[in-house]
C-alpha cells in the first residue's frame, strides 16, 4: 500500500489529489456495499465506485462542503446506478407483450396452467445451493428491465414508490412488469425444479 | 371484448395481474372481493398465488444472504486510485 503513497506524491503532489485519495481509504467499502445491495453484481458495483471516485475528483469545485463527503459520494454513485437501471430498461422494451403465451381469451393454456408443486421444505430449499443457482438462472434469463426490476422488488420490497421514481414508470406499470415476469419467472422454476 | 360476466368475474389473467398488484400496493375492497371469488373456484389461479408467493418469499430470503459478497477492497481501492492519477 506504501506504493502508491510514494509514486502519487512524486507524480502529482496535489492536495485535490491527496484529498479524493483518502475519500477512497475511508469509504469505497461501504459505498461498494450499498451498491452491491441495489444491483446484486460485484463487477458492476466495482466500476460504479470506481466511476463515482472519478467524478468527485473532476467535480471537485461542485463540492462546497455545504453537506458531508459522504452525502455528497452516495449522491453520485445514486446517480449512477437510477442511469444503469434506466439504460437496462431502455434497451428491452420492445419484448412486452408474453400474456398471450400463457393465457387465450383470459384462460389459463392448458400446458401453462401452473401444477401442483411439491415442496416438503422451505427452508432446507434456501440451503440448497442448486436451487439457489436455478431461481439466480431464471431470474437472469428474464429480459433486462425485468430482471432489475424483479431484483429490485426482491432485494429492498419496501421501496417501491422509490423504485418507480428511480426508473421513471407508473405504478401501474410496474406491478404489469412484475406480472409478466412473475409468469415467466414461474414457469421458469416449474420446468427446472419443481417438475424435474 | 369484455364479456357481461366480466363485471362479476375475472378472468384468470386479470386474476393473476391482482394476485401480483397485492404483493405491492392494497386492492380496493370491489378488487379484493372479486379476486377472493375467483380463487374460491379456479384450481389453477390458486396455485399461481401460492407460487408466487413462494417465489417472493424465497427470492427475498436469498437475495438478503447475497448482499455480503465482498470484494477485493484492497484491490479496489487501488484501482479507483490509479484511475484517478489518470485524469
Amino acid at each position: 500500500m506504501k506504493i502508491w503513497v510514494i509514486f502519487g506524491t512524486d507524480m502529482n503532489n496535489t492536495p485535490v489529489n491527496d484529498l479524493v485519495k483518502s475519500w477512497v481509504k475511508q469509504y469505497s467499502g461501504e459505498l461498494y456495499s450499498w451498491a452491491f445491495y441495489k444491483t446484486s453484481d460485484k463487477e458492476l458495483s466495482e466500476d460504479m465506485v470506481q466511476d463515482t471516485f472519478v467524478a468527485a475528483f473532476k467535480g471537485f469545485k461542485e463540492f462546497k462542503g455545504e453537506s458531508e463527503v459522504k452525502t455528497w459520494l452516495y449522491g453520485i454513485l445514486k446517480n449512477k446506478i437510477a442511469d444503469h437501471y434506466r439504460k437496462e430498461q431502455r434497451r428491452s422494451t420492445v419484448k412486452l407483450d408474453t400474456t398471450s403465451d400463457y393465457f387465450v381469451n383470459g384462460h389459463w393454456k392448458e400446458s401453462e396452467a401452473p401444477k401442483e408443486w411439491a415442496v416438503t421444505d422451505e427452508k432446507h430449499l434456501l440451503d440448497d445451493l442448486k436451487f439457489k443457482s436455478v431461481l439466480d438462472g431464471c431470474i437472469n434469463k428474464l429480459p433486462g428491465n425485468w430482471s432489475a426490476i424483479i431484483r429490485l422488488k426482491f432485494i429492498d420490497d419496501k421501496e417501491s414508490k422509490i423504485v418507480c421514481q428511480e426508473l421513471e414508470i407508473t405504478p401501474t406499470n410496474y406491478w404489469q412488469i412484475i406480472h409478466r415476469a412473475k409468469l415467466q419467472l414461474r414457469k421458469c422454476l416449474e420446468l427446472n425444479w419443481f417438475a424435474a | 371484448m369484455k364479456k357481461p360476466t366480466h363485471y362479476i368475474w375475472y378472468s384468470c389473467q386479470r386474476a393473476t395481474e391482482l394476485i401480483e398488484k397485492k404483493h405491492i400496493t392494497e386492492l380496493s375492497a370491489i378488487e379484493s372481493v372479486k379476486l377472493k371469488l375467483h380463487l374460491g373456484i379456479c384450481g389453477a389461479c390458486t396455485k399461481y398465488s401460492r407460487q408466487s408467493e413462494l417465489i417472493e418469499k424465497l427470492a427475498k430470503e436469498i437475495a438478503a444472504r447475497q448482499v455480503e459478497v465482498a470484494t477485493d477492497l484492497l484491490f479496489l481501492q487501488e484501482r479507483i486510485i490509479s484511475k484517478i492519477e489518470e485524469q
